[in-house]
């Protein structure tokens, strides 16, 4: 039998590392059961990350867990998001299919990260993982934002992600994306540290030596416990390199001092190794070295034997056992030795993967660019723009900047100014897709300047275009000028698409500077260029230029219009993205014009084009409207959960209308059924909206925090705004703006503020108030029929909230029906004319039937407490007999239809036919319908003024 | 209460298996049988144990760093791990003429 101790084994187990490995496992364990966790472990070259991470895999393998790898290469060679391809192999998924597909906007890539993502978590929900990702100080930009995008789903997960790093000087992606990886909800830190005394002992005794040639203290003071270090000592004890008046001073010295001792085939096999890199493959390193596989063999044997290289599985791969191992191998080689090796490795390369080279592009460009400097210029630069545009193609757009860069800079005074200038374009495209802005805009206006110098109008036109979409204002100012620019040099003949797509871009700059009249105009002359050019890029671009040129009510029909000519587009090119915003257009109008069931009847057309289109921008599109729709329509449930849906996809996208959107949908759902404390706390929270939100920010949250019944934080809300006047609202919220507004003002007593919204409204009546297909917010009339009722415009108030409620009801909004009609019967309980009560009551009846229907938590208590209200006035609102009064009554105590007919000494039949009678009279379905309203009933008390204004009050 | 465990772990081939043996340095205490063979390409260890502690203690402590050990620098792969509460069991008797199962590992 054993008598191990636990965790140990003998030869080679690992040395020390208790309390880290006890961590793992519970770690481990926690990951098994669903609390997921990532690791971040950190410590210098050679502490032992990766050999902690083997025993972790280990100890996960033995406990029925999947372990796969992904290992980030020091060399800048490698393909994009090289370590999830790995990872994905391992874990059975096609890393092609994961990362394929075609990207038209930066957040595209966020499509490429979900599906990482999920395939990752698709493992997991069926058997627990641990993905292990190995010096991630050398990741590339999108492998370690997939990183990130994934640590946000890790802790819900059956996942452990452990990812090692060295702490000594992390680089500059690393160091970016590092303080989001330590805010993410799972995080571990693990800090490894040198070996202590008794380890470094533990260390030397694995050797044949011993400590009998050198003590452990001296090794640690040697050492300083880096235990790579400790183990190059003990190796150099027993292999008799150690020389104790001449110790190594690092473990590159002990590594050069073995790389002596080797014959001089290993050396050369290592050598040309190490010019290929940490990891390689014998048949690569023979081509190189133009020699027959079978020759490495002895050699590669040999340099295992050293402890220079392990072997990686049973398929001819093989990896220095350290980085630094690879690094000491490196530093062995003259400059000439070294060149001529890039040379022979690239050229294998090449000739090697001749087929396919997409997967090498990167290395081979790195082998040249070593070349560069001796005559291999322009070779070098060919194979940079190569492997910038494949690295552009896979997504990976910080690797095409980089290299579209370095191909700028080889030997730049050789380079024409047109290829230049198109050089300068693709870099541009890069920088704004990796989110560099000012990389873009610097590459654009260099790219003009070149342009120009070739004289060349359309290359001009390209740089204006790569500041495409750039919402911000410095960017704006420069795009602006190279638009016009470009413009000016093409003249008024031919180039109509090009043309046409400058004028649209314009036009979308004019509209991020608020200036509506000017994307009127730009937006036109697009179109009509667009139209002309039959250039379906051109059309797609002034389509969304116009309609942005065309908000609000006044430009529904026209957008109507430019829907279906942009569905008319779709169809004719196939294209995924023109059908989308076709289909958003034609439902963002739908619902602006109370058609709700037409809208819903366009969300399966949606649903296909967004599955097309894929990524989370596209599917926050369907996510928006499908929740906007069914808040219109009542179905609450629906609405926040496709809202939060939307929410939690894209906020790590674009926060702004994320947030934005989520919040007029969290507004118009308060309204109607109230708030819970996370909305409670979204009031709350700071936001930083773009400027011109600003007002409407301040408008939704003063209308959200009243909702939660906090007047006072709603009031210093509604001030922030600032006065009337100033408010400043994009086009296409003027009218949801002025309905938050008025009915902020109306519940805070600003009765100044509120007449002239009301008087600004009217322009509005007949319309619906939604904006940009985020929340409806009922008719018009509703909220002009509410304000004039705060304000005693009583016979108005009635006429409009009447109105509304007719129009709510064509629409198919029962929320904002059931809304209007309880504020027409308080309306008409308050005027009290001749024959308001009889018209109050049913309405109110209606308005009670509806929100209990629909469970407007938010509006049954008043609803039922005016049904009270106008039944305690004496007149009955509701005709029931003084037998089925006391039935209810009998209900209310909890009784069954047994217990009531023992009680009135009835038949259980009788009874059962009272009650079947009450739930008809009231319109309720369910005995606790009744017995709440025979409680509201003997609670209820008089009330004065208008709903909003008892609002205020009870609030 | 004995217990079995049939277990898939990512080893290519019974020498790999082998080597993981030997990083063990002797047999797990309250281990009463073990058998191994491949199918479908797949190895497959099956094990019979005094009790679930005892093969539970085995698969936490002492397999884990025998497999980070054995299987090279990268250990990765889909194990699969099922333990069986023994409800019944048969075992036959030795009797003369009948060869015991081979003493290999």
């Amino acid at each position: 039998m054993s008598t191990l101790a636990p965790g140990a084994v003998p030869g080679g187990g690992i040395v020390g590392r208790y309390r880290e490995l006890d961590a793992l496992r519970a770690w481990l364990d926690a990951a098994r059961d669903g609390a997921g966790r990532l690791v971040l472990c950190v410590g210098e070259p050679g502490i032992g990350k990766t050999r902690l991470a083997q025993e972790l895999a280990g100890v996960a393998l033995a406990g029925g867990t999947t372990v796969a790898w992904g290992r980030c290469v020091e060399a800048e060679g490698a393909p994009a998001f090289w370590p999830w391809r790995q990872v994905l192999r391992s874990l059975g998924a096609d890393p092609d299919v994961v990362l394929g597909g075609d990207v038209e906007s930066p957040e595209d890539r966020f499509r490429v990260f979900d599906a990482v993502a999920e395939a990752v978590r698709g493992v997991a929900d069926t058997n627990s993982v641990a993905v292990i990702l190995d010096d991630i100080h050398w990741g590339d930009e999108p492998s370690l934002l997939v990183l990130r995008h994934l640590a946000d789903r890790t802790a819900g997960a059956r996942l452990l992600v452990f990812t090692a790093f060295r702490d000594v000087g992390p680089a500059g992606v690393l160091r970016r994306v590092l303080p989001d990886l330590l805010r993410s909800p799972a995080v571990e830190r693990l800090e490894l540290r040198g070996f202590g005394l008794d380890e470094v002992r533990e260390q030397l005794s694995r050797t044949a030596v011993g400590e009998s040639v050198v003590g452990a203290r001296a090794v640690l003071d040697l050492t300083g416990g880096n235990p790579l270090f400790v183990r190059e000592v003990a190796r150099a004890i027993a292999d008799g390199t150690w020389q104790p008046d001449r110790p190594p001073r690092t473990v590159l010295d002990a590594v050069a001092a073995r790389l002596d001792r080797v014959s001089v085939d290993c050396r050369r096999l290592v050598q040309a190794a190490g010019i290929v890199g940490r990891d390689f493959s014998l048949v690569l390193v023979a081509g190189a070295l133009d020699e027959p596989v079978a020759w490495c063999l002895p050699p590669v044997d040999e340099a295992i034997a050293y402890g220079l290289l392990d072997r990686v599985g049973d398929t001819g791969n093989y990896r220095f056992v350290h980085a630094l191992t690879r690094d000491a191998v490196e530093a062995s080689l003259t400059t000439a030795d070294r060149a001529a090796l890039h040379r022979a490795v690239a050229e294998a390369i090449e000739a090697r993967f001749a087929g396919d080279l997409s997967d090498h592009l990167p290395d081979i460009a790195r082998h040249w660019a070593s070349l560069a400097p001796y005559g291999e210029a322009v070779t070098a630069r060919a194979w940079a723009i190569r492997a910038a545009a494949d690295a552009v193609r896979r997504l990976a757009y910080e690797q095409g900047v980089r290299l579209y860069q370095a191909a700028l800079a080889l030997d730049a005074s050789s380079l024409p100014d047109v290829e230049r200038c198109r050089l300068l374009v693709a870099l541009g495209r890069a920088a704004y897709f990796a989110g560099d802005l000012r990389g873009c805009v610097n590459a654009a206006v260099e790219a003009a300047g070149a342009a120009r110098a070739a004289q060349s109008p359309e290359l001009a036109g390209e740089a204006a275009l790569v500041l495409e979409a750039a919402p911000t204002s410095g960017v704006n100012a420069v795009a602006e000028q190279l638009c016009e620019q470009a413009l000016a040099d093409l003249g008024d003949n031919d180039h109509e698409g090009l043309r046409a797509r400058l004028l649209a871009q314009r036009s979308h700059l004019a509209f991020y500077d608020g200036d509506q009249d000017r994307v009127a105009s730009l937006s036109v002359a697009a179109l009509e260029l667009a139209r002309a050019s039959c250039d379906d890029h051109a059309l797609a671009d002034a389509l969304r230029a116009r309609q942005e040129a065309l908000p609000g009510p006044a430009g529904r029909a026209e957008r109507l219009l430019l829907a279906t000519e942009m569905l008319a587009l779709a169809r004719r090119t196939n294209g995924a993205r023109a059908a989308m915003w076709g289909e958003l257009w034609r439902i963002d109008a739908l619902i602006e014009s109370g058609q709700l069931a037409a809208a819903a009847e366009e969300l399966p057309a949606l649903r296909v084009a967004v599955s097309r289109v894929g990524g989370p921008v596209s599917v926050w599109h369907l996510d928006r409207v499908t929740a906007c729709v069914a808040q219109a329509q009542g179905r609450y449930a629906t609405a926040a959960a496709a809202g939060r849906r939307g929410y939690d996809r894209m906020r790590v996208v674009e926060p702004a209308p994320a947030t934005g959107a989520f919040a007029a949908l969290q507004c118009a759902l308060a309204h109607h059924i109230g708030v819970n404390d996370e909305v409670t706390a979204l009031a709350r929270r700071p936001f930083d909206p773009p400027p011109r939100f600003t007002t409407m920010a301040w408008l939704s949250r003063a209308f959200l925090l009243l909702c939660a019944g906090l007047p006072d934080e709603a009031m210093a809300s509604y001030q922030q705004a600032g006065p009337l006047e100033m408010w400043s609202l994009p086009a296409f919220f003027v009218l949801p703006g002025y309905v938050y507004g008025a009915l902020a003002a109306a519940r805070l007593g600003r009765h100044d503020d509120l007449t002239v919204l009301l008087d600004r409204l009217e322009q509005f009546r007949g319309e619906h108030a939604t904006g940009n297909g985020v929340a409806y917010m009922g008719p018009t009339e509703l909220t002009l029929g509410r304000g004039a009722a705060v304000l005693g415009r009583l016979d108005l108030a009635v006429e409009d909230l009447a109105v509304a409620a007719d129009q709510a009801d064509r629409a198919g909004a029962p929320g904002y029906v059931a809304e209007a009609r309880y504020h027409l019967a308080a309306t008409l309980l308050t005027r009290d004319s001749p024959g308001d009560h009889d018209r109050a009551t049913a309405a109110a009846r209606d308005a009670d039937r509806l929100a209990r229907a629909l469970g407007m938590a938010a509006y049954t208590d008043r609803t039922a407490a005016l049904l009270a209200q106008l039944d305690n006035k004496g007149r009955l609102a509701v005709p029931l007999s003084p037998r089925e009064t006391q039935v209810a009554g009998l209900v209310a105590e909890g009784l069954t239809n047994r217990q009531i007919a023992t009680r009135l000494v009835l038949s259980e039949r009788t009874a059962q036919n009272h009650v079947q009678h009450i739930l008809t009279k009231l319109g309720f379905t369910t005995r606790s319908q009744i017995a709440a309203w025979h409680v509201h009933a003997q609670l209820s008390r008089p009330m004065s003024h208008s709903a909003d204004a008892q609002t205020v009050a009870d609030s | 209460m004995p217990w079995i465990t049939v277990a898939t772990l990512p080893i290519g081939s019974i020498d790999q298996y082998d080597a993981v043996l030997a990083q063990l340095g002797g047999e797990p205490d309250g281990l009463v049988a073990r058998y191994v063979g491949t199918a479908d390409g797949t190895l497959r260890v099956v094990a019979l144990w005094e009790s679930q502690a005892h093969a539970d203690q085995f698969f936490a402590r002492t397999l884990g760093p025998a497999l980070a050990r054995a299987l090279g620098p990268e250990p990765a792969g889909t194990p699969e791990l099922i333990g069986i509460d023994v409800a019944r069991s048969y075992v036959r008797e030795p009797a003369a003429g009948v060869p015991e199962l081979d003493q290999r590992r």
